[in-house]
């Protein structure tokens, strides 16, 4: 889970103000209008860390089960890209086959 | 050991024993049945069957995963069905049973709509995809098909892209038809040759590719990780070879597979212990921020894994060690244990310097401290509160809930004395100003209260609570002055009631008004107070009830008949209230409700015809009812109630919350006085509460059953006043007599009598009438208990007593 930090993209230490500007970006580049759901989360963050008391108390208190799964996700580095081997590709369009659900697709 | 032999049957007895493997799904065992039919003549019906039984124990072992066996089944269901068509099912059977060649076979004798139609289409893509290296595959196939035509150039194609060698690719791809089995692959080949140059050109092939495709969700996957290569990858649902595919592609090495393979492991992973050693594994990827991050929170659920974090990044500092533990006790919900680790974390913090850091954080921690055991320790946590002040004097939010815990503990005085605290400290506040004025109404202070209310004003003119607090307040003294025959004083009250509803959407000021003229001889001016409210209160029922409880808040006098309600409007002949006008009549009632203002029954008891025939007429929903009679049951109108919950009980019979609401009106809102029958009515409505997920009706039942268990315990408790003869009886054979009086009333008509008879005669018993039988069983029971049956008098506990004179 994304820390509100991180939701908000700036520094563990920013203040007040660097966080409120943060947030207004963030408004302006997810409205409610637009993504309900992205909005809620800029505002929970915010809410969070606006001002020093909340972001003290978030230190001391908060607790969310780490999520390592997207922190070695996000640790995944692409390199320089290469092509595939004939034999390799071959083998990616039969496993098109293997979990094809016929009779069942493109109906939708 | 020999083998068992079935019987041998006739005709009509196999076909019974088909029939009946049918119906109990023994397919195998119909098969048999059926093909011993046929052997004795071959009847289309019995053809039909065979077949039926084949295709259902087909998907029977298929379910198993027996896919070989289904594919034989199905292949003998067809036999037998000569116009059975190919299915999907077998298609995907043969596949999974890993038989190609069948599958080209398949194909080939497709024919007619079955070989245009999209699974005909899939099938044939399906082959074309596996005869890509399956020479076995295209020996099923004749010379000249498109599969045999265009493979090699695929192949070709594939390898030239593998190679860099893009033109050739391209030529290749030239060649393969856009009505080709490989029409997909020639689509994706094209996408991925623009992919290094032209990433926009990719998305848009692999766009065009067929969504009846077998390649789409390939071509989807690859889509995706053009802007996300993780995400990509993930997308493939597994299939390693997609997957290397765009590895390969996003130039992801061995390691960064791995790690993903690990990602996905941790997804699964519950034990936070596991968590901390997966992550510290993973250190030189993460960093040491990252993997000190992860570690601290994965340890607030594993404070056993702090020595594995404290080999990897040093001795956690005492403050960070009693934190962990304090979060995990919480977790845990072990409130001491927290206390105690939230008191060493500020031990911890009271040794280091005494910045402003440090004393917010003790601040903070106390409050917490406060929060944890607030319901509990109420005390306790104001005294908390009270020291988390020493280190941020300025935090309101303290102030109020210190106020509200000393309040919510009965201790009036602390309560007091920490909103003097408040307002001297923020005495322009208009939280501080609301929660004095919210203590001063409870404490009926109601001029003090008013003082708040104006303050409030003052800072904030358009506060609306307080706006309409003090309205309030002005309409309650108007009506005390009404009442008390001072009219003069009341119209001053309404004048200042009426600056603080400058929109006029006070029908009860209104009202008041015309009250006012009324008294003062005024009777045109009344009239036309009492029209404006009359509009405003929606000019029906609502409007009705209203008036009539002002002119009761206003006297006796005022409320009698022939006083000024003559000169208000009247409701036309024929009115019938509807849904709104019912719902308005709640909404007027919960508002007097709140100003605890009495009186609903002679302001009701005017209106009570037109709204019982309302309740017939008006379309209202299950939930309508039980609103209506929630406010019914508020105002003590017991007998709308039940006429209520009863007009709901035809519409949604059984419905738990109207039941609950027909026997509180038996009971006159009384538990005490339950009845066996509607306790047991009570308790159907409670199973079908919770059965349905109706938590209100639940709520209500529970809470309702719970005073009644008590007014039981106390009738029947050591201090009992019980009823003469009954001193002497054990309190639990009195509980076992309450229970027993719950069977009686379940027993039918003869097991009564049967009772009564003890094995002689039933002859006496027959002529009596139910009552007089129940009644005979009690008082035999009482009788056995040693207890004199005439403790009942006209007591009797099954509804209605019998008379007297026929009881003996």
């Amino acid at each position: 889970m994304d820390t509100p930090f991180e939701i908000l993209g700036i520094d563990e230490d920013a203040d007040d103000e660097a966080i409120k500007k943060a947030y207004l970006r963030a408004v302006r580049a997810c409205p409610p209008e637009r993504d309900a759901d992205a909005f809620r989360r800029v505002r929970e963050a915010y809410e969070l860390i606006s001002d020093e008391k909340q972001r003290h108390a978030y230190r001391l208190f908060h607790y969310a089960p780490p999520d390592l799964a997207a922190a070695l996700r996000r640790a995944v580095k692409g390199g320089v890209p290469e092509r595939p081997d004939a034999a390799t590709l071959i083998g990616a369009f039969q496993e098109c086959v293997r979990s094809a659900r016929f009779g069942t697709r493109g109906e939708g | 050991m020999k083998a068992k032999r079935s019987p041998v049957l006739d005709v009509p007895g196999l076909e019974a024993t088909a029939r009946a493997a049918v119906r109990n799904e023994s397919f195998r065992d119909a098969i048999a049945a059926y093909k011993e039919l046929l052997k004795r003549e071959r009847r289309p019906e019995w053809e039909t069957g065979l077949s039926e039984a084949y295709l259902h124990r087909a998907r029977q072992v298929a379910a198993k995963g027996m896919f070989q066996e289904a594919v034989l089944l199905w292949e003998n269901h067809a036999a037998h069905a000569p116009s059975a068509d190919l299915s999907a099912e077998y298609v995907g059977w043969l596949l999974q049973a890993g038989q190609p060649v069948k599958l080209a076979q398949a194909m080939v004798s497709l024919t007619g709509p079955v070989a245009a139609s999209p699974l005909g289409a899939q099938l044939t893509e399906a082959v074309a995809l596996l005869a890509l290296d399956n020479d076995k595959l295209t020996a099923a196939l004749s010379g000249n098909h498109p599969i045999l035509r265009d493979r090699p150039v695929v192949r070709r194609a594939i390898e030239a892209y593998a190679a860099r060698r893009d033109e050739d690719a391209a030529t290749a791809l030239q060649q393969i038809s856009s009505r080709s089995p490989y029409r997909s692959v020639r689509m994706v080949l094209k996408a991925l040759l623009s992919r290094e140059e032209n990433p926009e050109s990719t998305r848009e092939q692999l766009a065009r590719v067929d969504r009846s495709s077998l390649c789409r969700d390939f071509a989807e996957a690859v889509s995706r990780s053009l802007d996300e290569p993780v995400g990509g990858m993930e997308s493939t649902d597994g299939k390693s070879k997609q997957q290397a595919v765009i590895a390969r592609l996003s130039g992801f090495g061995k390691e960064p597979l791995a790690l993903l393979r690990d990602a996905e492991r941790a997804g699964q992973i519950d034990r936070p212990r596991a968590l901390v050693e997966l992550t510290l594994r993973h250190r030189q990827t993460l960093g040491d921020a990252v993997t000190c991050r992860l570690c601290r929170a994965a340890l607030i659920g594993a404070p056993d894994a702090i020595p594995l974090y404290e080999k990897a990044f040093g001795k956690l500092p005492p403050f960070e060690a009693s934190r962990t533990r304090a979060l995990h006790a919480e977790q845990q919900r072990d409130i001491d244990a927290a206390l105690l680790h939230w008191d060493r974390c500020l031990t911890a913090l009271g040794k280091s310097p005494d910045d402003a850091q440090g004393r917010l954080g003790r601040a903070l921690i106390l409050r917490h401290k406060a929060k944890l055991c607030a319901s509990e320790r109420g005390q306790s946590a104001v005294r908390w509160l009270e020291e988390s002040l020493a280190f941020d004097p300025d935090d309101k939010p303290t102030y109020l809930v210190a106020t509200a815990l000393a309040e919510r503990s009965g201790d009036a005085k602390l309560a007091q004395s920490w909103l003097d605290r408040s307002l001297k400290r923020f005495p322009a506040d208009t939280d501080i100003l609301m929660a004095g004025l919210e203590a001063a109404s409870r404490r009926k202070a109601f001029k003090k209260a008013a003082g708040y209310a104006k303050s409030v004003l003052q800072i904030d003119p358009i506060h609306s609570r307080a706006r309409q607090f003090l309205l309030d307040a002005h309409l309650g003294h108007a009506r005390k002055q009404l009442r008390a025959g001072r009219p003069d004083r009341a119209r001053q009250e309404a004048e200042q009631a009426r600056a603080l509803d400058r929109q006029g959407r006070s029908a009860a000021l209104c009202f008041i008004e015309g009250l006012v003229d009324y008294c003062e001889g005024r009777f045109e001016a009344c009239a036309q107070r009492f029209e404006q409210g009359w509009a405003i209160a929606g000019a029906g029922l609502a409007a009705r009830f209203q008036l009539a409880m002002e002119t009761e808040l206003a006297g006796t006098t005022l409320a009698a008949a022939g006083g000024p309600i003559r000169l208000a409007p009247r409701l036309e002949k024929g009115y019938l209230p509807d849904k709104p006008a019912l719902m308005g009549l709640i909404k007027a009632i919960a508002q007097y409700r709140e100003e605890g203002r009495p009186a609903f029954g002679r302001a009701l008891k005017g209106l009570a015809a037109m709204l019982k025939k309302g309740l017939v007429q008006a379309r209202l929903s299950e939930d309508d009812f039980v609103v209506l009679c929630q406010a019914l049951a508020d105002c003590g109108q017991f007998e709308l109630v039940a006429d209520c919950a009863r007009q709901g009980l035809r519409h949604t019979p059984l419905a738990p919350g109207l039941v609950y609401f027909a026997v509180l009106a038996n009971c006159k809102g009384d538990p005490a006085r339950l009845m066996p029958h509607d306790e047991r009515l009570l308790a159907r409505a409670a199973e079908e509460a919770h059965r349905t997920g109706n938590r209100r009706a639940s709520a209500l039942i529970s809470s309702f059953m719970d005073k009644f268990v008590e007014s039981v315990e106390d009738s029947f408790g050591p201090d009992l006043d019980l009823p003469p003869g009954m001193e002497d009886v054990d309190p639990d054979q009195v509980m076992e007599l309450l229970n027993r009086l719950m069977e009686i009333e379940a027993m039918s008509r003869d097991e009564r009598i049967a009772c009564l008879a003890e094995g002689g005669s039933t002859a006496p018993f027959r002529s009596l009438s139910n009552e007089q039988l129940m009644f005979a069983v009690f008082s035999k029971m009482l009788s056995d208990m040693g207890v004199d049956p005439a403790i009942l008098g006209d007591d009797f506990p099954f509804g209605g007593a019998p008379q007297r004179g026929r009881r003996r």
